[in-house]
């Protein structure tokens, strides 16, 4: 039995210490940004409760503001030195001269089609557009993407993602119908990154 | 300007001077749910409720030139707590390295890495009989007392992906009453994040064992025990499975409980909706003779769904469902489903 129990600890090191063996920075990075215990969950929500007085509220306040991108004024609340002061220049909500559209709404999209060339950018009127982008795994079939970026507040209705694909067949591409579920999981994926900046820069 | 606040009397003395100095950093937050519950019993009369659960804390953090920040809150009004206020606070210390120390109410080591299982996110909630003690979460055995300590590294310790806490306490003063009281634990709980091709996976576990007293004579049953849970993330899919095993003192420390917990749960987000759905199993035997352990068994099965929708930044609308199947001491006891449809806010 002893050595039984043995095995199974030097399995679970071994196990533990070569699975992120060669992952860099950011990658260990972003595997901590979705780590799901309790208390990870609460740290990164921002919520001032206090988990050992009531770790029911806590959790609560931390799901909120991580499905929202934040509370009603911002990551950490008022501040009250903002309120004494009037001192505007540390409560301003981030924004960017000239942009008439969500800055992290734009920022997460760019971030999230990085992996893309880019054929044009417009921050003015809020638009992306790639070029057409083949993965090594499948050459034979490439995608475009457009972008709508349009109002200022942080909300689905604010994105849409119109995807273009096309496979190769014959010696010429040929367009693929066009597929709704990916569209809408791109905007999922640019939406969460968009709630991820708010949250990190507030 | 040289900044060495490590007082507590000097963070507050220089949060009433914030014009002059402004050393300390002080915000104020809180989280505001209301809605209605609509309960309705296997046994009994349907009956509705007004939800109202409102708080507002207040937190204090200044950063020294060496790195470190101190910081602290407390709640000005918990009205669930019947409109008073909760003066319970302790420090923080944040390290540069990324590691923290909690001083005084720091909680369980144990506690801090629970898996969070995936449930309902409303309000509602099903009557039960007092003396049924059945778990109802991962973290039914992680008691401490206010004079303690929890230490938490830095993520990547020792080895990437893995994050660790360490906590203790004491409190002679509590065990020496009429009532049991805790007075002292020691606790270690373990973080570790990897991944499965795109599956973000998440392993918490936690080991607790806490020692308690009754007119300051040590009891032969006290609160302790394990869990382990893992969480997988896959896109906007996240699924999650916990046990725990240990035993508790309920019943404002009038009933010992060996109890059990299975929870298992999954959530999905598609752009401003958020779907859950658990699944939750709780099993105990209890005894109102501490020391003495129960024969028949406490039981508490729920599962519930919710659907919540991200009405603005900080703003949620949530309708919520949750069906409970309970027995006490080994007989059939009060059940039932309960609806719930409000809001949350956090500010």
């Amino acid at each position: 039995m002893f050595l039984i129990k043995l095995l199974i600890v030097i399995g679970s090191l071994i196990f533990i210490t070569s699975c992120n063996s060669g992952k860099s920075e950011e990658e260990m990075e972003e595997l901590w940004s979705k780590a799901q215990t309790t208390g990870q969950i609460i740290e990164r929500s921002g919520t001032a409760v206090n988990p050992t007085l009531n770790k029911d509220l806590a959790m609560r306040d931390a799901e909120t503001r991580l499905q929202t991108g934040g509370g009603l004024f911002g990551k950490k609340g008022i501040s009250m030195s903002g309120l004494i002061n009037q001192d505007t220049e540390t409560n301003t909500v981030v924004g960017s001269i000239g942009m008439s559209i969500n800055v992290y709404l734009w920022q997460g999209a760019l971030d999230t089609l990085s992996f893309m060339p880019l054929s044009s950018a417009d921050p003015i009127g809020g638009t992306i557009i790639t070029d057409w982008y083949s993965s090594t795994n499948n050459p034979d079939e490439r995608c475009k993407l457009n972008i709508f970026i349009s109002g200022k507040e942080l909300k689905t209705q604010n994105l849409r993602v119109a995807s273009f694909c096309q496979n190769y067949q014959n010696n010429r591409w040929v367009n693929k119908d066009i597929n709704d579920d990916n569209n809408i999981k791109l905007e999922n994926a640019i939406l969460n990154k968009a709630k991820k900046l708010k949250l990190e820069s507030s | 300007m040289k900044k060495e606040l490590l007082m507590g009397t000097a963070l507050v003395s220089t949060l009433g001077a914030a014009s002059v100095a402004e050393a300390v950093t002080a915000t104020m937050s809180g989280n505001h749910q209301t809605g209605l519950e609509f309960e309705s019993p296997n046994s009994g009369t349907d009956s509705r409720a007004q939800i109202n659960d409102n708080n507002f804390t207040v937190s204090l953090s200044e950063t020294t030139d060496g790195g470190m920040t101190i910081s602290s809150s407390f709640m000005l009004m918990n009205e669930a707590g019947g409109g008073s206020s909760d003066e319970d606070a302790g420090f923080t210390l944040a390290f540069s390295d990324g590691s923290k120390l909690d001083l005084l109410n720091a909680g369980n080591a144990s506690g801090s890495h629970d898996i969070s299982i995936p449930g309902s996110a409303g309000a509602e909630g099903i009557t039960t009989a007092t003396t049924n003690n059945a778990p109802t979460g991962l973290d039914f055995m992680t008691a401490s007392t206010v004079y303690g300590v929890e230490y938490h590294t830095a993520a990547d310790f020792m080895v990437d992906g893995l994050k660790m806490s360490f906590s203790v306490s004491t409190d002679d003063d509590s065990a020496s009453g009429a009532t049991y009281g805790i007075d002292s634990h020691v606790a270690v709980g373990a973080t570790y994040v990897t991944d499965l091709g795109d599956t973000a996976v998440t392993i918490g576990a936690g080991y607790s064992a806490s020692e308690g007293a009754k007119t300051g004579t040590q009891m032969t049953s006290d609160e302790g025990g394990i869990h382990f849970g893992i969480s997988a993330v896959t896109g906007d899919l996240t699924v999650a499975v916990g046990f725990a095993d240990g035993d508790s003192i309920e019943n404002t420390n009038t009933a010992q409980s060996d109890g059990e917990f299975v929870g298992v749960g999954v959530k999905y987000v598609s752009g401003d909706l958020t779907f859950n759905v658990g699944a939750k199993s709780g099993t105990s035997k209890d005894s109102t003779t501490i020391g003495t352990a129960g024969t028949t068994e406490d039981a508490e099965d729920s599962t519930s769904a919710s659907i919540s929708y991200a009405v603005a930044s900080g703003v949620t609308a949530i309708l919520g469902y949750t069906n409970k199947d309970a027995e006490d001491e080994g007989a059939a006891s009060t059940d039932g489903s309960a609806w719930y449809i409000g809001a949350n806010m956090s500010f």
